[in-house]
């Protein structure tokens, strides 16, 4: 009886606090592990307020301390004036949230989805239907109501995510990197749609991998280590946000890149693609691609989500056969020899590929065997990737146990692991921090300068720079193939991002 | 509001979701026929061998009151003592009458005739009952030869106790009488609970939960939510099951219907809370499966009176029976079919069956909290 009087008497601090959101001294912890050792924040109301930092830097716990659906081990949070343990339920009951992980009832359409949560929110009658209308011109998912969610790509599902985050018009919105593995054109449809919810005076917190994003935002936190190592205004930390978090950042481990062996080199073209289809029904996925490039090439595949970029990689590696053209590995025929490519070729996708209940050795005992690698070989080459990716001496920690960046180095040190011709890297940097992609690209650089050839996708079209040459791809067609250098100049100068943008909205 | 559109959610999954209606459905129905047809305590067509070293017209009329009897199936006839064990051994019978060399001559002299049967005793059980149909057969035989030769004398027979006895509630004692109405209660905890506590884990693991955190839904209707539609599939499934057992099976029912129904609607909710319990205790699909087994549908195969009989466990055993809600069902569902007893003899297990319910439901609402961690 005495707690809730006295929460009766605390509530009124609402009307008078001008923080949308106040963090003093949280701590959490999780075992012994620290998630979080001290942060104190405060957001203004209106503000648009960006975290940014490594993995594992404690950015989605902070989030969830902020939503009140994690109890701080010490300390306290506050938001819009009530306290985030015992005022819990107000709190969820009135914020908007998407998280991280997978928000949506994927059997649900995209129409029964946002009834579903308007109902949870109590919205109905003629202001749903005027704010259905709204968010639905905005995302462009009007003519999809009645598209399954499951079917749809990964953009459009962030972007109904998003609209159902914003059905209630919530004075807080809380996003936990709502832009990952989403392709740069719906990345800025979405910002797009959160620029027009925020003219409302409304609060968004926005925890993000992206430095673009985070220079969109009023206040930027940076995390590392579970404390704020910075929080000013995006312009105060110099002109490139991503060098001054890079510099802020412990160095990432192992930077350095042990020598590969050099292959037997040749000058044939490594990878060999002539007029490849694939059709699903009347869908055609992969239209009359044709592109080859050399050992030691380093060829990117841009393009939006559902374009087509997986399904050729399926194609290239053997797992899925082509409607018509042929592909060749080294001179070999996928389609009719497969399991002679199988062994050819090295494959890493944006899923995790490892067994999180091995050690990091087992994994790579595991994937030796799995390639037939003798006894001997294994050994010089387990040593190998133990360096390569900052792994050593750790050869007994369980693989789950890592950050995802170190995962991400391990996966794409099994994956090389035989040393094949060609190495397939589908996402494999999503939702790594940027000061780890740039480690990662090293690694990349380093196994293409020893003459393997790699295909690689990714959203990050700044680390796209990295490549030799970059195919654009939209709805299953190459619309441009060329060394970045070139496609920033043929599409107008800028930024890689933004010749792709200029290249995707020229043909749509 | 929010409950109808939390049903609603979850009536559209459903539907869109074919293995979750096949599992509620269609796998109770096939379980419902294997055990119909598969366990089966009576004991009928028994294998039975005869050793004949008398082959007398006596002896012969021996043997026919056997397979005249409609129990027995003679399946060999042998030749020497050797025999007898070879066909015990390979269990090409399950019991032997050996008829002694003498049997007519002291028949006809007036003596005490022996005969020896053996009886394959592997399985206690159903030895014990053909034992018991052989002893009953040669007696009656015996009978009927000293009600002759009396008669044969012009003597009256002496008097004797004839034992009249009837079977009650299942007079033709069909064991399948017995296991279907029994097999209710075992059926519905198996799939509903598991179901129930999927459709939970399954929003953890792909983390649509958070989102049902970060709303207004109070746990008590989030529960809410799963259970009312889970119960009501798990009480169409049992619509399903009580009319293809009844009807295909031939199974009387003497109780009241109403009654019935009534009673599974109760079992229903607390099946199905068991299922909600049980999610809050885990976080994968994996573990749900395996909990939802181990706490439901083994217990419920052993513990609730099914095939076991509670009365003959050990006490302990029998204190431990009442953890699971089958038993109470199981009361209920055969009394209703074989009995036809009314409310007055059920209630006691109806009311601990609807308490049952309402304490799991409300242990899991308190367990559920809106939080990640």
């Amino acid at each position: 009886m005495a707690a809730a009087a006295v929460s009766r008497t605390a509530a009124p601090a609402e009307v008078t606090d001008a923080a949308a959101i106040r963090v003093s001294g949280l701590k959490r912890r999780f075992g012994r592990v620290r998630a979080l050792d001290g942060v104190d924040l405060e957001i203004r109301r209106g503000e648009l307020f960006g975290i940014v930092g490594p993995d594992g830097a404690g950015k989605t716990t902070l989030v969830q301390s902020l939503c009140a659906i994690l109890d701080p081990t010490e300390g306290t949070v506050s938001v819009q004036g009530l306290d985030s343990v015992r005022d819990a339920a107000r709190i969820t009951a009135s914020i908007g949230y998407m998280s991280q992980a997978y928000s949506l009832y994927e059997d649900l359409t995209v129409a029964e989805n946002m009834h579903h949560f308007a109902a949870l929110r109590g919205v109905r009658g003629p202001v749903l239907e005027e704010r259905m209308a709204r968010l639905l011109r905005f995302s462009g998912l009007g003519p999809f109501l009645d598209r399954r969610t499951g079917n749809l790509s990964g953009g459009m599902q962030k972007k109904l995510a998003l609209c159902t985050s914003l059905v209630h018009e919530p004075d807080l919105l809380v996003l936990d990197e709502p832009t990952l593995g989403v392709d740069p054109l719906s990345r800025r449809e979405l910002w797009r749609m959160l620029a027009a919810f925020r003219s409302a005076n409304k609060t968004v917190v926005v925890a993000t991998s992206y430095m673009d994003e985070a220079e969109r935002c009023d206040r930027v936190a940076f995390v590392a280590g579970g404390r704020i190592l910075a929080c000013d205004r995006p312009g105060t930390f110099g002109a490139d946000l991503e060098e001054a978090f890079k510099r802020m950042q412990p160095r990432p481990a192992s930077a350095r890149v042990a020598p590969l062996p050099q292959r037997a080199g040749s000058a044939e073209p490594v990878v060999e693609v002539r007029g490849l289809v694939k059709r699903f029904g009347a869908f055609t996925a992969v239209d009359d691609v044709s592109f080859s490039f050399a050992p030691g090439e380093v060829f990117g595949l841009l393009g939006p989500n559902g374009s087509g970029k997986s399904t050729m990689i399926r194609m290239l590696c053997g797992i899925l056969p082509p409607s018509a053209g042929e592909a060749r590995i080294a001179g070999v025929d996928v389609a009719r020899s497969p399991q002679a490519v199988r062994g050819r070729i090295g494959y890493m996708s944006q899923m995790f590929s490892l067994y999180v209940d091995l050690t990091v050795g087992e994994n790579i005992d595991f994937f030796g065997g799995a390639y037939g690698l003798p006894r001997a070989v294994l050994r010089e080459r387990k040593a190998w990737v133990l360096e390569m990716a900052g792994l050593d001496g750790r050869e007994e920690v369980l693989t789950g146990k890592l950050s995802g960046a170190l995962r991400q180095r391990l996966a794409l040190g099994c994956a090389v692991l035989h040393q094949p011709d060609v190495l397939f890297l589908d996402e494999p940097t999503s939702g790594i921090d940027p000061a780890s992609r740039e480690a990662f690209w090293r690694l990349i650089g380093a196994i293409a300068a020893s003459g393997t050839g790699v295909v690689v996708t990714t959203h990050y079209l700044r680390e796209a720079e990295g490549c030799a040459r970059v195919a654009f791809v939209h709805r299953g067609r190459l619309i441009a193939l060329d060394t970045p250098a070139r496609l920033r100049a043929n599409y107008g100068g800028g930024s890689l991002e933004e010749a792709f943008v200029r290249a995707m909205e020229a043909v749509a | 509001m929010i409950l109808a559109a939390l049903v609603r959610k979850e009536l559209i999954e459903i539907r869109r979701d074919r293995v979750t209606l096949a599992t509620a459905v269609v796998l109770p129905l096939l379980l419902l026929f294997i055990f119909g047809y598969g366990i089966t305590l009576d004991v009928k067509d028994v294998r039975f061998a005869v050793l004949d070293r008398d082959r007398s017209q006596a002896s012969a009329r021996l043997v026919d009151a056997f397979t005249a009897s409609g129990y027995f199936e003679r399946v060999r006839d042998l030749a020497a003592q050797a025999d007898v064990d070879r066909v015990l051994d390979h269990g090409a019978a399950t019991l032997v009458l050996v008829v002694p060399p003498d049997f007519s001559d002291r028949l006809a002299a007036g003596r005490t005739a022996d005969v020896q049967l053996l009886v394959d005793g592997t399985f206690s059980a159903t030895a014990l009952i053909v034992l018991n149909y052989a002893r009953t057969i040669v007696n009656r035989h015996s009978m009927a030869l000293a009600g002759a030769a009396a008669r044969a004398q012009g003597l009256t027979v002496p008097p004797h106790v004839e034992v009249a006895a009837r079977v009650w509630y299942n007079a033709p004692m069909r064991s399948v009488n017995y296991i279907v109405p029994g097999l209710f209660a075992v059926l519905l905890m198996a799939f509903p609970p598991l179901l129930t506590a999927l459709a939970i884990v399954r929003e953890k693991e792909r983390g649509t939960i958070e989102q049902v955190f970060v709303s207004p839904v109070s746990p008590a209707v989030f529960i809410l939510g799963k259970i009312l539609p889970y119960a009501g599939i798990a009480f169409v499934e049992m619509l399903v099951v009580l009319a293809v057992g009844t009807f295909w099976f031939d199974i009387p029912f003497r109780g009241s219907l109403p009654l019935l129904l009534a009673a599974s609607l109760v079992y229903v909710f607390v099946t199905v809370g068991i299922g909600v319990f049980v999610s809050t205790l885990l976080r994968t699909q994996v573990a749900a499966v395996f909990l939802s087994l181990v706490v439901t549908m083994m217990p419920s195969f052993l513990f609730s009176g099914f095939l076991f009989p509670i009365a003959t466990m050990p006490y302990v055993l029998q204190l431990y029976t009442y953890a699971f809600p089958a038993r109470y069902f199981n009361d209920i569902s055969r009394d209703l079919y074989l009995k036809g007893v009314g409310i007055e003899y059920l209630w006691w297990n109806a009311a601990l069956l609807a308490a049952y319910g309402a304490v799991i439901v409300l242990v899991a609402t308190w367990r559920f909290r809106k939080k990640v961690a």
